[in-house]
């Protein structure tokens, strides 16, 4: 995404930012903005709040940036930002019974199936199935699997974006998968969308 | 293990065949490669079956590259315009009265060419004098004007205004030259109703629409409407509860838009020295156009809409706190303490001082506005991080 082709890291580009550098700023936007973007849009909301609150979220950087030299993972950082901006935005139109906890919007998880060998009808199917099994899942399993398995969060970066305990997270996680092993034949495959992200170096046939 | 006509969907069911796909390793392979020799028509179902389970993906929506590039260049836009905001804020006390003059002066010049259609936007330009103090002023044309008293009722009747004050008995208004003027023709038909800042005012008009005006505002329309069509224009804020007329479109005029309505209540925040425009829909539908390039928004129940230097946002939001002011209170709702204070400057009519970085802070609240002001400064140091001190007609902000 970088025009120089050289991934500097997030370290050093937030030490630039804070100093001033506009031009780090336009970087951290391009290296993020689809992360933000494909985790904003996994709650139920439409795609131009999400839109909208990540506009905000970077002129807030903009204007804070003296404020942001506590950082040590940005990515968490950004993931957490844009989640509060989404909670808060969400919350905002129930104020006058602002007793209510706050709550998030529910969180889907969308899944698609490339163009296979297989035929359309049967890709549907095999689409219609997990689609199933996932539904099975609570708000919180699918965000939990969300974010350990295709962001890579660490469990305590989960519980606490969750705003749970740790022990919490790691039982979120495993129970979800405990749920999708259950079932059997073609529908276990559907574990794969969450190993995918972190097996690397698989070779095909 | 026989995988005897297995087809490629035994295969993805089958939790070796899984684990070697997750954790290929080279005894798996191996394993797998001697099934294919073994059985050499299983190889295709096989590679189906891998392929099958390396396309399924989690979703994740990537922004358009186009729209990728427009939230780019809009969040450097933003910040640009908050940095401008942020400057003049600070210097505009200063030049308050310099700038108008000049502004009117330019607005005349560039408006000059296209004349022939009213021109709203002059006729609502007046002296900033006129707003800074005084009564409210209704000018029923060049040679008839009336001051009023603040939170003043103004009723339209088919041959009379009524004008009350207040908890005052309802005074009739029936002189004879007031009534002629109201049946003039044209070009003095059109009325001028100046709200300075610290006032408010209430207008019923000839088809029975409810405005309520806010401070530091200008409202013209006329005492009769059209055939055709209902217009007004605003400079300012105002809440409108529009009586229902399909042959008769409601138009609102400002600087930025025109907001088009057949029948429904909403505010109008367009004051003309201020970037920002908003309107926000408590009931019904509106057609919002903007000026500069004609583009269409519709509006509805609950949705607010930003103009900001040709930029447009819709936003989701709770009315009440956009509409209190007319029923004499200001509820915020997480409002950052300068755009707090800039609303208590329009109502109470003082000038705001920054006198130090105050830190970012939002309140959340209500206001009476029938309190003096030094108990309303009083509620606002109690809960935002800043001290207010008064003299005179300005109040000047410290940090805590």
């Amino acid at each position: 995404m970088e025009e120089s082709g050289i991934y500097e890291a997030d370290e050093n580009l937030l030490q630039r930012f804070i100093e001033g550098d506009n031009n780090a700023l336009s970087v951290i936007y391009n290296r993020y903005v689809d992360m933000l973007y494909a985790y904003g849009t996994s709650f139920k909301v439409s795609k131009e709040i999400v839109e909208d609150n990540i506009q905000d979220l970077f002129c807030y950087l903009h204007f804070h940036r003296k404020q942001l030299s506590s950082i040590t993972n940005l990515k968490y950082y950004l993931l957490r930002a844009i989640r509060n901006k989404l909670l808060n935005y969400y919350n905002s139109k129930s104020f006058f019974h602002s007793s209510i906890e706050k709550e998030m919007p529910d969180f889907v998880l969308k899944i698609t199936v490339e163009d296979t060998l297989i035929e359309y009808e049967e890709q549907q199917l095999l689409k219609e199935k997990i689609k199933q099994l996932l539904a099975c899942l609570s708000s919180n399993q699918k965000e939990a699997l969300y974010l350990h398995y295709i962001e890579e969060m660490e469990y305590k970066e989960v519980a606490s974006l969750l705003n749970c305990t740790e022990e919490n997270a790691r039982k979120l996680v495993s129970r979800a998968i405990e749920k999708i092993k259950k079932n059997e034949g073609i529908v276990k495959i559907t574990l794969l969308l969450f190993f995918h992200a972190t097996e690397k170096g698989i070779t095909y046939l | 293990m026989s995988y005897l006509h297995y087809t490629y969907r035994d295969f993805i069911g089958d939790p070796d065949f899984i684990q070697w796909v997750l954790h290929p390793s080279s005894d798996k392979d191996n394993y797998w490669k001697q099934i294919i020799k073994e059985h050499p028509e299983l190889e295709s179902e096989i590679k189906k079956a891998r392929e099958i389970i390396m396309r399924i993906r989690i979703e994740k929506p990537i922004l358009p590259a186009e729209k990728r590039k427009e939230i780019e260049s809009r969040i450097f836009e933003n910040i640009a315009y908050k940095q401008k905001r942020q400057h003049i804020l600070s210097i505009f006390q200063k030049v308050a009265a310099c700038a108008v003059i000049v502004l009117s002066i330019a607005i005349y010049f560039t408006w000059q060419p296209n004349r022939g259609k009213i021109d709203y936007q002059l006729l609502t330009e007046v002296p900033d004098e006129l707003l800074n103090g005084g009564n409210v002023q209704l000018i029923l044309n060049d040679s008839n004007k009336m001051e009023l008293e603040n939170k003043s009722h103004i009723k339209y009747h088919s041959d009379k205004i009524i004008i009350s004050h207040g908890e005052k008995a309802e005074q009739e208004n029936e002189s004879s030259s007031l009534e002629a003027n109201v049946r003039e023709k044209q070009e003095n038909k059109l009325n001028k109703l100046i709200v300075p800042r610290g006032k408010s005012s209430f207008v019923e008009l000839i088809d029975g629409t409810k405005v309520w005006i806010n401070s530091g505002s200008v409202l013209i329309y006329p005492s009769e409407f059209e055939k055709d069509k209902r217009e007004i224009y605003v400079n300012g804020e105002i809440y409108l509860e529009v009586v229902h007329d399909e042959n008769k479109p409601f138009i609102v005029k400002t600087s930025g838009c025109d907001v088009k309505v057949l029948g429904t209540s909403f505010n109008i925040t367009a004051y003309q020295d201020d970037n920002l425009q908003s309107i926000v829909l408590a009931e019904g539908k509106v057609a919002v156009t903007l000026n500069e390039d004609s583009r269409s928004f519709h509006l509805m129940p609950n949705e607010k809409l930003d103009i900001a230097d040709n930029q447009v946002t819709k936003h989701l939001v709770e009315v009440a706190p956009y509409i209190s002011w007319k029923d004499g209170y200001f509820i915020f709702k997480q409002e950052t303490v300068q755009n707090i204070l800039k609303r208590i400057s329009r109502y109470y009519n003082v000038e705001i001082e920054y006198k130090e970085d105050i830190p970012s802070f939002t309140c959340s609240g209500k206001l009476n506005l029938n309190l003096q002001i030094d108990k309303v400064i009083e509620t606002i140091q109690s809960t935002a991080p800043i001290n207010i001190k008064q003299s005179g007609n300005t109040l000047s902000i410290y940090s805590k």
